[in-house]
């Protein structure tokens, strides 16, 4: 698992490029608290590249939410492969946070 | 049909293996790409959760057995550790605000959302855990 971080638009992006599961989820976990924790404005984390997400790397997404949250600032997520967009379906991620398609939309919300 | 075994020692750094090894067996038992997925995470779900409540003594492993038929892939999932149904634990609540979702519970709910049909049994000292995944045939 790889992770980059830039800003655009105001917002944070975060890719992460790999699998999000039992062995990686810590990194990712310590990862965030060191460089989002309090998120300063918007957060979207980019799956383009992930290829697998267990219920490891869905406990940091939902810690990534919850930092989110009391901040004021939105947490969003964006283009899911089908597999993943399956796991966030059926544990009820989906209605917690906007998925969009590509970062365009998740910067924009507007320009859907 | 084909059968397979794959054996990992029940620690932290025996799951880091079974994610590397794990994805080599599955390629070998021609299995189509959505299934190898699910079935990959019913695994790791699955043998994360008895490295942390089997209470296993250094050395114990956690055997695989994967048999492939024509039409499915029958996993059984073995350990020596203590008893520990994984069916006994709580469905987690989906539909909760994200004030009140906790963070336990996701891996076996998608377990039981993704396996056609998952059993548990004690067999003398072993946990034995069966996951049958149904193979849609093509072509026929």
């Amino acid at each position: 698992m790889d992770i980059s971080s830039y800003v655009r638009d105001g917002s944070r992006i975060i890719a992460v490029t790999g699998r999000i599961d039992t062995v990686t989820s810590d990194d990712l976990s310590k990862w965030l608290e060191e460089e989002v924790s309090p998120p300063e404005s918007n957060v979207v984390l980019d799956c383009t590249e992930v290829d697998y997400v267990s219920s490891a790397g869905l406990r940091v997404i939902l810690q990534l939410t919850k930092l989110a949250k009391p901040s004021g600032v939105v947490f969003s997520l964006c283009n899911p492969q089908e597999n993943l967009k399956e796991v966030l379906d059926i544990s009820g991620f989906s209605a917690l946070f906007p998925i969009y398609a590509t970062i365009d939309e998740a910067i924009l919300p507007g320009s859907e | 049909m084909t059968k397979k075994i794959i054996e990992i020692p029940a620690t932290r750094q025996g799951l880091a293996d079974l994610c590397k090894t794990l994805d080599k067996a599955l390629d070998s038992m021609d299995l189509p790409g959505k299934l190898k997925y699910k079935i990959h995470l019913i695994i790791e779900e699955l043998c994360a959760n008895h490295v942390e409540h089997g209470d296993f003594n250094e050395g114990d492993v956690i055997t695989i057995k994967f048999e492939r038929t024509e039409s499915s892939l029958i996993t059984r999932i073995e350990d020596k550790g203590s008893p520990f149904n994984p069916l006994d634990l709580p469905s987690v609540k989906t539909d909760l605000s994200l004030d009140q979702r906790e963070q336990g519970g996701l891996g076996v709910h998608l377990v039981k959302c993704f396996a056609d049909d998952l059993s548990y049994r004690r067999d003398g000292s072993k946990n034995v855990v069966t996951i049958i995944k149904n193979i849609e045939i093509r072509n026929r």
